[in-house]
């Protein structure tokens, strides 16, 4: 089991609860997507897992290990708002902060560090982009550093928050095939807004709203996904994909 | 007599000189992660509360540069204590501690005889007054301020870029936070000898602003703002010698204006190459 979350709540002080009761448990070698509208909760469930927020009521074990000690075993793939674009570093630097609590503690990095940054970015076919600034790489070619440095971080699972929010619909292609290719090593979660999209490349599906309901693509039907968004229309459900 | 003729001859001048370029190493260095974290108005807070720690040091009779390290240093950590505890309004306290430093600063010059001449001298600095012991000073905070950023580079570039992702790589981010915040204080009372506190932020930011224009990696900003920044203290230095101009602000004018340019340069460059417009 790569990670298992039971009865799980979270609410923040005061508030009403933003989970409810989550039960799921990810497989090795899973792609699961969790889809859900806004405000659903899917950033949160991401944090608890991350362990970087504290559940109000039940457990969570990442490779049997509380997520403080589970974590690095995560590669996580943030969503581009958390830092500012016009930060001065290069692909390859970046791409090495993933090494961070792997090498060593004090001055720079070691041999390894570089190999394993060369050896994610082959995979990630950013080798030729290595020397350039961040902030002159388009949208998908700075999602491709983060799953990069997510990589670089040799993770177990790659946990990543709405891959494709910044880019075009043909990018966001090229990253599933490429998450499709790294499902063969790793187990991997995404969180994503779009179910039309990613449910034509993961093998489960969990719906969250507050509370979660999982089902394998097949199972989707247009009904089910109306009833989840409750009062929302939503567009994605005529790219649903059969299998 | 010329300025170069002066510097042979005064060793108050040769005193002044070394300043500066004391100076510039550490405000290019720490300048740097000041500009990219954006953390210059906490840098100008930090500045200004020294003045309190300089009064009351003055107003006991013990040593001024004591006074304000250590105001500098207990303003850092308030100031990042109060940021790590997630205060909404963080920007207030800022304001706060810049004000209520200076006036308990204020106070107590006051209240010790003969303080007007000093008083301007702290606010704008003076550099011809740097005296041998205080340019020891400076060579131990530098070698302190580069050896430490020298140890823990990967962990500041992490914290300065993506805070959560630090955390979640296992880095003490709220250690190299407060750690980060205690250097820029440091760097803020070594150039105050030459530029006063008020004048400190413009050296603290303008050679890092101008090296990230033209070079995009950080250890290279370092070292090209750490060359910007002794240059403007040199040559502010000899501009202000022959006509006895306020060395403080002409260095910070010189600085001023190169960033103009800097920019200036940067924007016409940009349009004629057109990068930008793809």
């Amino acid at each position: 089991m790569m990670i298992d979350l039971h009865n799980l709540s979270f609410s923040y002080p005061n508030s009403p609860s933003v989970l409810e009761n989550i039960n799921l448990s990810i497989e090795q070698g899973e792609f699961l997507g969790i889809v859900g509208p806004n405000g659903g909760g899917k950033t949160t469930l991401l944090k608890l897992i991350l362990g970087l927020l504290k559940p109000t009521q039940g457990t969570i074990l990442i490779k049997g290990l509380s997520p403080i000690k589970g974590r690095e075993r995560i590669g996580y793939v943030p969503q581009f708002a958390n830092f500012s674009r016009d930060y001065p570093i290069s692909v390859m630097q970046a791409i090495l902060l993933g090494r961070l609590g792997k090498t060593k503690r004090f001055f720079g990095y070691s041999k390894t560090d570089y190999q394993i940054a060369e050896r994610v970015m082959q995979e990630t076919y950013l080798t030729d982009l290595k020397h350039r600034s961040l902030n002159t790489l388009s949208g998908g070619q700075l999602q491709r550093v983060l799953i990069a440095r997510a990589l670089a971080c040799e993770p177990e699972i790659l946990i990543l928050d709405e891959p494709t929010a910044n880019i075009d619909m043909r990018v966001e292609e090229d990253i599933f095939d490429l998450l499709k290719i790294l499902n063969q090593r790793l187990s991997i979660l995404v969180v994503s807004h779009d179910i039309g999209f990613i449910s034509g490349y993961v093998k489960k599906v969990a719906c969250l709203n507050k509370t979660l309901i999982c089902h394998s693509t097949e199972e989707l039907t247009p009904n089910l996904i109306q009833n989840l968004y409750s009062n929302q229309t939503i567009h994605a459900i005529q790219h649903l994909h059969s299998h | 007599m010329t300025f170069f003729e002066a510097l042979s001859q005064y060793s108050f001048l040769q005193h002044a000189l070394i300043a500066g370029l004391l100076a510039g190493l550490g405000c290019g260095v720490i300048g740097t992660y000041v500009v990219v974290k954006r953390i210059s108005s906490l840098a100008g807070g930090i500045a200004h509360a020294v003045l309190g720690g300089m009064g009351v040091a003055y107003y006991f009779h013990i040593s001024v540069t004591v006074g304000a390290l250590i105001a500098a240093l207990f303003s850092a950590l308030l100031l990042g204590w109060i940021r790590l505890r997630k205060q909404q309004n963080e920007d207030i306290l800022v304001g706060a501690l810049w004000s209520t430093g200076m006036a308990v600063g204020i106070l107590f010059i006051s209240q010790t005889a003969g303080y007007n001449a000093d008083l301007m001298s702290y606010l704008f600095g003076n550099i011809l007054m740097v005296h041998v012991e205080d340019l020891y000073w400076m060579i131990a905070l530098d070698f302190l301020l580069i050896a430490t950023i020298g140890i823990f580079h990967k962990q500041f570039i992490a914290i300065t870029f993506d805070e959560e992702f630090a955390r979640l790589r296992g880095v003490s981010v709220d250690l190299f936070y407060l750690i980060l915040l205690c250097m820029v204080a440091l760097t803020v009372v070594l150039l105050m000898q030459v530029v006063g506190l008020i004048l400190v932020i413009a050296l603290l930011t303008l050679p890092a602003a101008i090296a990230i224009l033209y070079v995009n990696n950080i250890l290279q900003i370092m070292i090209v703002a750490s060359l910007l920044g002794m240059l403007f203290s040199g040559s502010g230095l000899m501009i202000a010698y022959q006509p006895d101009l306020p060395v403080g602000a002409t260095i910070i004018l010189v600085a001023a204006i190169v960033y103009l340019i800097a920019v200036i340069t940067k924007t016409l460059f940009h349009r004629k190459s057109g990068p930008m417009l793809k």
